[in-house]
């Protein structure tokens, strides 16, 4: 049974549609790569996922159990955790307190502070600034911060929303790397990403979206072969 | 997208049926005869004229307005000062400035110049308050009837302030009411329909996509707050011409209150629903208010019972708001689906009424 | 000299109270948005509490605990049977939902009480004054500034150091992640309006203390003042409101020397027309600096 199950997902936004029906799943311990040209109905997949899209339909399930008329507390409850595109960084807290927040459903203190060690290790940025207001943290910092804020939830699914947009050069590459370092750790992965190069090379298997429908699916080259095909005759994403 | 031009039934329809609803309440009333269903039928078609007033800017825009009650509270005491005579403002407003002493208009002169007051008091305040949406648009319109309210009650020299203002001579009988509810309630199909109540109504549904395909969204909502304001204007002229003599109190929150619980029961976005609501909550609160009379001369009833009628209908309203937020006639006017049957079988279907209005 | 710190503590008095109550509306706000016009009602919740308890065996304080308990079930009560139900709609309902609350409210009062005032028992010392250093204090500024401070800093401790007040900072900022993480969002708004209950349970007992006695309308110039103080303030942080509750106080004590009677009378039109100015013209708030930067609501 695969982790997550999506079938026949659909969308809307007051008249007009984002999804057309999409499916996908996602393997325990997989990293999934989900692109597609911008406005293809990346964003919207995932906040239907994490049930912070309210008018969807269609059948989302996890371990085989749905899912899709739960609230997004629920959902997050159940395990899965999205890093949204905005970051969703809480500005007027501390970066320690965003992390709090984070751990906010652990019971043991001593699982909690041995995890944020780890975190520190990672992000050594994030101890240097714990006590700083994360509103004031640079676009890189709050990236790190969101994705370490969702680690802390102990995550059975991690979904991440174009982490690397609006990084420069070398985070973007750093960004990369960490994801790669989270899967090597064991971490399920979703990852929503407009470079598709860079998220083709890291990712285990790939979903094409386009304009709400999913085009092609399968290993890395394959989709990588029909996007090559694809701007042949359609002139690029 | 076709904007369907001239008068189909579609439109006709409701027109017609809201009218003839009222008609027949009219005829009935005065049938009866008696002075308790003339006052109530009465103030009924005043607060027809004063709800559709609100509806045309609240119902078509989107945008919630505490203020409207204010100008019902200019149009009263305008027209009050245009039609007393000036023998009666001697002792009514004893320390009215020289100029407006002996300043007499007739009945429908005081009701539109009063009108008329409001419209361009509204017209001055409201252009910056157009900008404003949700919560701002709401805190601003409270702080317009605040203003206005303590206005009404200090100025003691036009309005013999906080104290009740007496003398008027009661012009409005029920007929005079009905007909300009009537005409108020024609005026309110036609701006819904309108180019302009189009603009409006496409920026209640989505202001981005009004914005760009080239509507002034603050110059439409502008219009319509005076247009509105203007309506309700006559409708506190008209109260004034009936009750002729009231506090400023009578245009404050309790008023507010029961003008907005009868849009928000009937349906705000549709002009039918709107009157309708102002039809069912005065049967509603007139049978009560009859209950609480008869309560309260009951010795075995331990309470006051001044007030029963306001907690039932909060609790009228609350329910609505929580299970049909769209109020009883949502977004169809009543009658335009037998309109709509009969077209469907005689061609294509329409939709484009569905399209332009589909999503909340 | 004397003018100057008599003025200071009138001021500071008020200007307590009005922090109070404008915090209380902005706890609400805060997280949904939402301007709860029923929000004078439990300061009049409280003033019931104390006019019906009153004579019984339980001391002032006891009335005090009563008054503010009431309050704060009133509102959790309210925000469990009204606003929970209408939250998913628009905003106008919201707040059509509240004005109608807050109808609810007052006629209950009218119906179960009197529509008339009632008089609470306040405590001959109250409105005595003392004599420090050539300077009259009265005992009711003294008590209203202490209670209040406590409140105040009680407030600051529970939003600073507790995991509720971190997940109540937290959704004033972003509700919507807030929910990602896992945080139920009834609880939050729950607590919200708890919190916001207990200010005016407290703010609404000193209050009535102050003017003697209750009636169904007694709330209505506490939620006028709370309004305009939370716009004054920017509507987006608890200082803002604070501070706009502390310039409200200073104003109105300012308004009443310099004044005259007949323009006084006006006041509130003026004040009013200034809200609508701040609303178009500055929606952050009259006051800036390092308030507005710090948002902690």
């Amino acid at each position: 049974m695969s982790l997550l199950t999506v079938q026949n997902l659909r969308a809307r936004y007051g008249a007009i549609t984002a999804l057309k029906g999409v499916d996908l799943r996602v393997e325990e311990g997989e990293l999934v790569a989900l692109v597609g040209a911008n406005g293809a109905g990346k964003t919207t997949t995932l906040a239907a996922i994490a049930g912070s899209h309210r008018s969807h339909s269609g059948t989302v399930m996890l371990d085989g159990k749905r899912i899709d008329n739960k609230s997004s507390p629920e959902i997050a409850r159940l395990g899965i955790a999205l890093v949204p595109e905005d970051r969703g960084i809480f500005p007027s807290l501390t970066v320690d307190e965003n992390l709090q927040l984070g751990a906010y459903r652990q019971q043991r203190k001593d699982q909690v502070a041995e995890q944020r060690e780890r975190i520190f290790q990672r992000f050594p940025i994030l101890a240097q600034r714990a006590n700083q207001g994360a509103g004031t943290l640079s676009g890189g910092e709050q990236q790190q911060l969101a994705i370490a804020r969702a680690m802390l939830t102990n995550p059975r699914l991690l979904m991440l929303d174009e982490p690397s947009l609006g990084l420069s050069p070398t985070l973007v590459d750093r960004m990369f790397e960490v994801v790669q370092e989270l899967h090597a750790e064991g971490v399920t992965i979703l990852l929503v990403e407009q470079n598709v190069t860079r998220a083709l090379e890291i990712a285990d298997r790939a979903y094409l979206l386009t304009t709400g429908e999913l085009t092609a699916q399968g290993t890395p080259e394959q989709i990588k072969a029909s996007i090559d095909i694809e701007s042949a005759y359609l002139g690029g994403l | 997208m076709k904007v369907p031009s001239g008068l189909s039934a579609r439109k006709v329809i409701p027109v017609a049926l809201t009218l003839g609803i009222f008609l027949i309440v009219a005829i009935v009333a005065s049938l009866f005869g008696s002075s308790l269903v003339d006052r109530i039928t009465t103030v009924m078609f005043v607060n027809v004229i004063m709800v559709l007033g609100l509806q045309i800017f609240m119902g078509n825009s989107g945008l919630l307005s505490f203020a409207h009650v204010g100008f019902m509270g200019i149009g009263a005491y305008a027209s009050a000062l245009f039609s007393l005579p000036p023998e009666q403002k001697l002792m009514s407003l004893p320390d009215l400035y020289t100029p407006f002493q002996d300043l007499q208009l007739g009945f429908l002169p005081a009701v539109f110049a009063a009108a008329l007051l409001a419209a361009v008091f509204a017209a001055v305040v409201g252009f910056p308050l157009m900008r404003l949406a949700d919560t701002a648009a709401a805190i601003a319109s409270f702080a317009l009837l605040v203003i206005v309210h303590v206005v009404l009650s200090q100025w003691t020299a036009m309005t013999n302030g906080p104290r009740t203002l007496f003398g008027l001579l009661k012009y409005t009988d029920m007929w005079t009411a009905a007909i300009w509810a009537f005409i108020v309630i024609v005026v309110a199909f036609v701006f819904k329909e309108s180019s302009l109540g189009m603009k409006l109504r496409a920026s209640r549904d989505n202001v981005h996509a009004a914005n760009a395909v080239g509507i002034d969204v603050v110059r439409t909502r502008w219009i319509a707050f005076v247009i509105s304001a203007f309506i309700c204007g006559m409708a506190g002229a008209m109260w004034a011409h009936f009750i002729t003599s009231f506090q400023p109190g009578a245009f404050y929150m309790s008023m507010t209150f029961i003008v907005l619980t009868m849009l928000i029961v009937g349906g705000p976005q549709t002009v039918s629903g709107t009157a309708l609501g102002v039809l069912i909550i005065t049967v509603v609160s007139e049978g009560l208010r009859q209950m609480e009379n008869a309560l309260g001369m009951n010795d075995s009833f331990p309470f006051d019972t001044v007030g029963m009628t306001e907690i039932l209908l909060a609790i009228v309203l609350i329910l609505v708001l929580a299970f049909r937020p769209g109020g009883l006639v949502e977004r169809t006017e009543l009658g335009a689906n037998w309109a709509r049957g009969r077209q469907r079988r005689r061609n294509s279907p329409d939709r484009t009424e569905d399209a332009l209005v589909g999503k909340g | 000299m004397n003018d100057i710190l008599q003025f200071a503590v009138n001021a500071l008095s008020l200007g307590s109270l009005y922090a109070l109550f404008a915090l209380g509306l902005i706890m609400v706000f805060g997280i949904l948005r939402l301007v709860n016009f029923a929000y004078g009602e439990l300061i009049m919740v409280a003033g019931y509490t104390w006019y019906i308890l009153q004579g019984t065996f339980i001391p002032l304080v006891g009335l005090l605990i009563s008054a503010v308990v009431a309050a704060g079930l009133a509102s959790v009560l309210t925000e469990r049977v009204a606003f929970r139900p209408v939250r998913s709609n628009s905003m106008n309902a919201m707040l059509i939902t509240s004005f109608a609350v807050s109808t609810l409210l007052q006629n209950l009062a009218l119906v179960f009480v009197s529509p008339r005032p009632r008089a609470v028992d306040v405590p001959t010392w109250f409105h005595t004054s003392l004599t420090v250093g050539g300077l009259r204090i009265g005992v009711s500024n003294l008590i209203i500034i202490a209670i209040s401070g406590l409140t105040l800093l009680g407030l600051m401790l529970v939003m600073q150091r507790t995991r509720l007040g971190l997940t109540l900072r937290a959704a004033a900022d972003d509700f919507r992640m807030l929910q990602l993480l896992g945080v139920r969002a009834n609880q939050v708004i729950a607590t919200a309006f708890l919190i916001s209950g207990v200010l005016a349970g407290v703010a609404g007992f000193l209050w009535i203390g102050r003017i003697g006695s209750v009636s169904p309308t007694v709330g209505m110039a506490p939620l006028l003042v709370a309004l305009i103080a939370i716009v004054v303030g920017g509507m987006n942080s608890l200082s803002g409101a604070i501070a706009g509750g502390f310039f409200m106080g200073a104003l109105t004590i300012a308004l009443q020397l310099v004044l005259p009677q007949d323009l006084l009378a006006f006041r509130d039109a003026v004040i009013f027309a200034v809200v609508i100015l701040v609303l178009v013209v500055r929606p952050q708030g009259l006051i800036r600096g390092r308030f507005a930067t710090e948002r902690i609501g």
